[in-house]
């Protein structure tokens, strides 16, 4: 015992140097660790260091530079991408030999001598986005082919489009930049580009708002709306065409009936952004109109209705001996309209006015309330007008409740 | 008559009303046969046999003696191919419109035989198609700003050409 005593607290300092041995390599393995890690992405400009490493100068003179580059992390990598990538845009442009078809027209606006926004002085307009050296405006005709829309969300108008896009022209064309004012482009395809033809393939998720005063008789417009955003109406006319407008075979939204297509031009002009933005831009507007099946309409909207309806007028021939039944034919119906009618609503966006489903359900509701007051008509007169109550409730309330059903479907 | 037996009496009335109108929507019309002339934009052999023998063909054609711009293409096979040789763009030939419910939900109909040539319909046909449209211009302020194209056959369309209908 006493011998076993002596040597413990060798042993404990032994374990102790040896925790601390441990611990030490152990926050040097993790100080490498932190080391190692690339600077955040959002930070390595600021340094020094890297501010050096883009110099293009400094990247040109050999390949240490470069390394060095590449070691400082992605940031200035990314950044010079993407100064080449704007290059690529411009240089495109500026490679190309200058002719009226690729020439910027702000180019060669003309600054007035009291400074401000520069025109130009010949042509049409003074705009320094018109182009007078273009000559004549080209006519190009726009044909479209649809060939599926998804998705339809009658509550947020919108809808998914996959659609073929033709622009056919009698001139050469200037670079055309198509944009959707009315939603954005997921997909876009160029399958020809040539100076008097060019085909796209868009995919994208567009947005009409919902026209909702005929529910559930409506008919929703699903709109396309594209404007050329460089060119204005002294470089490019577009012209629906009639004979390249189509849906595609068998072309079907479910849920609707494909009711009409319509493809015009609008040429608007913007408001006053700067002086002289005198410039008009065609916009291109292809709507497809999509009619909910009536069928469908009437079994989930004026049936239901009618039911509840029906089966409160059956207590009008119940007499006050049976009062019990007779109000049990018409409270229960009146909470089964007003969940019927949050249901309806409930698919919907809400609006400002009626839709004629609302109106359907405020004559259901008017008639219920008839059918109670009949019926409590007889609290309020002297028991020997009871049967003359029944008589008037049973032989005015039904026309009456009728004439207002009638009236809440057709108006 | 107790209240119990007249309130039965007109739940009774109710729910016959109800199934009636359940019901209505299910008798179909019988099946017709109606003869048109139609005009012949195109007779194209779409794939042919080792021997060169066409195997199936299109026919596009305008329903010209139908109000607005009805055209139809059908696919039909190597009989019909055959026969349809004897016929190019332009020509006008009787056809035997069969008008009958679809499977679909809707009313439809098939060319059965066209110029003479006996075309059997088939039912997995995805190559057939029409577009049924009456188009008019837009015209805003004066200006003919494009065109509208209306895709449910109006009554006009329907007296002269009543196939044409699918409800």
């Amino acid at each position: 015992m006493k011998s076993s005593g002596k040597k413990r607290p060798r042993r404990i300092s032994g374990l102790m140097f040896l925790c601390l041995g441990v611990m030490l390599l152990g926050f040097w393995f993790c100080a490498r660790k932190v080391g190692a890690q690339p600077p955040p992405r959002d930070k390595p400009t600021g340094g020094p260091v890297v501010k050096v490493k883009i110099d293009p100068k400094s990247l040109a003179k050999g390949a240490d530079a470069g390394a060095a580059a590449l070691d400082a992390g992605l940031g200035p990598v990314d950044e010079k991408k993407a100064d080449d990538k704007k290059d690529d845009k411009k240089g495109k442009k500026d490679d190309e030999p200058k002719d009226i078809y690729n020439e910027d027209p702000v180019d060669y606006a003309v600054d007035n001598a009291d400074g401000g926004v520069p025109t130009h002085p010949d042509g049409r307009f003074r705009s320094p986005y018109a182009h007078p050296k273009y000559g004549k405006a080209a006519v190009v005709r726009v044909g479209m082919l649809l060939a599926n829309v998804r998705e339809y969300d009658i509550q947020k108008g919108t809808f998914e489009a996959d659609f073929f896009l033709t622009l056919t022209s009698d001139k050469h064309l200037p670079p055309v930049d198509l944009i959707f004012t009315n939603g954005k482009i997921d997909n876009k395809e160029v399958m020809v580009d040539k100076p008097f033809f060019k085909m796209y393939r868009f995919i994208g998720t567009l947005s009409s708002p919902a026209d909702l005063h005929d529910y559930p008789f409506d008919t929703q417009e699903l709109t396309i709306e594209i404007e050329d955003d460089d060119n204005g109406i002294d470089q490019i006319v577009l012209v629906p065409d009639l004979e390249h407008t189509n849906l595609d075979i068998n072309f079907e939204v479910p849920g609707w009936e494909t009711s009409f297509t319509k493809a015009r031009v609008n040429t608007h002009n913007f408001p006053d952004r700067f002086d002289n933005d005198d410039m008009y831009y065609t916009r291109y507007q292809f709507t497809l109109g999509l009619r909910r099946y009536g069928t469908s309409a009437i079994f989930t909207v004026f049936v239901p209705a009618c039911v509840i309806v029906l089966i409160s007028m059956t207590g009008l021939w119940i007499t006050r001996d049976e009062l019990e039944v007779r109000t049990n034919s018409t409270t229960p119906m009146l909470a089964a309209a007003v969940l019927f009618h949050f249901a309806l609503m409930q698919a919907l966006p809400a609006t400002p006015y009626l839709t004629r489903a609302d109106k359907l359900m405020m004559s259901v509701y008017l008639i219920l309330g008839l059918h109670m007051v009949i019926s409590l008509m007889w609290f309020f007169f002297e028991e020997k007008h009871t049967d003359r109550i029944f008589t008037i409730g049973k032989y005015a309330g039904v026309p009456m409740t009728l004439a207002m059903l009638a009236a809440g479907i057709l108006l | 008559m107790s209240a119990r037996t007249l309130l039965s009496r007109a739940l009774v009335v109710v729910f016959a009303g109800a199934t009636l109108l359940a019901v209505l929507p299910g008798c179909k019309g019988k099946p017709k046969i109606y003869d048109a002339k139609v005009k012949l934009n195109r007779v194209a052999p779409i794939r042919f046999a080792v021997d060169g023998k066409p195997v199936d063909t299109d026919v596009e054609f305008d329903w010209f003696q139908c109000p607005g711009s009805q055209v139809e293409i059908i696919r039909g096979d190597a009989n019909f191919a055959e026969c349809m040789k004897k016929y190019k763009a332009g020509d006008e030939v009787a056809v035997k419109v069969d008008y009958h419910w679809d499977k679909a939900g809707h009313y439809d109909w098939d060319i059965t035989e066209m110029g003479g040539c006996k075309r059997p319909p088939d039912d997995d046909d995805l190559s057939s198609f029409d577009t049924v449209q009456e188009c008019e211009p837009i015209i805003v302020n004066g200006v003919n700003e494009g065109f509208k194209c209306n895709r449910i056959p109006n009554k006009d369309l329907l007296k002269k050409c009543p196939w044409f209908g699918r409800h």
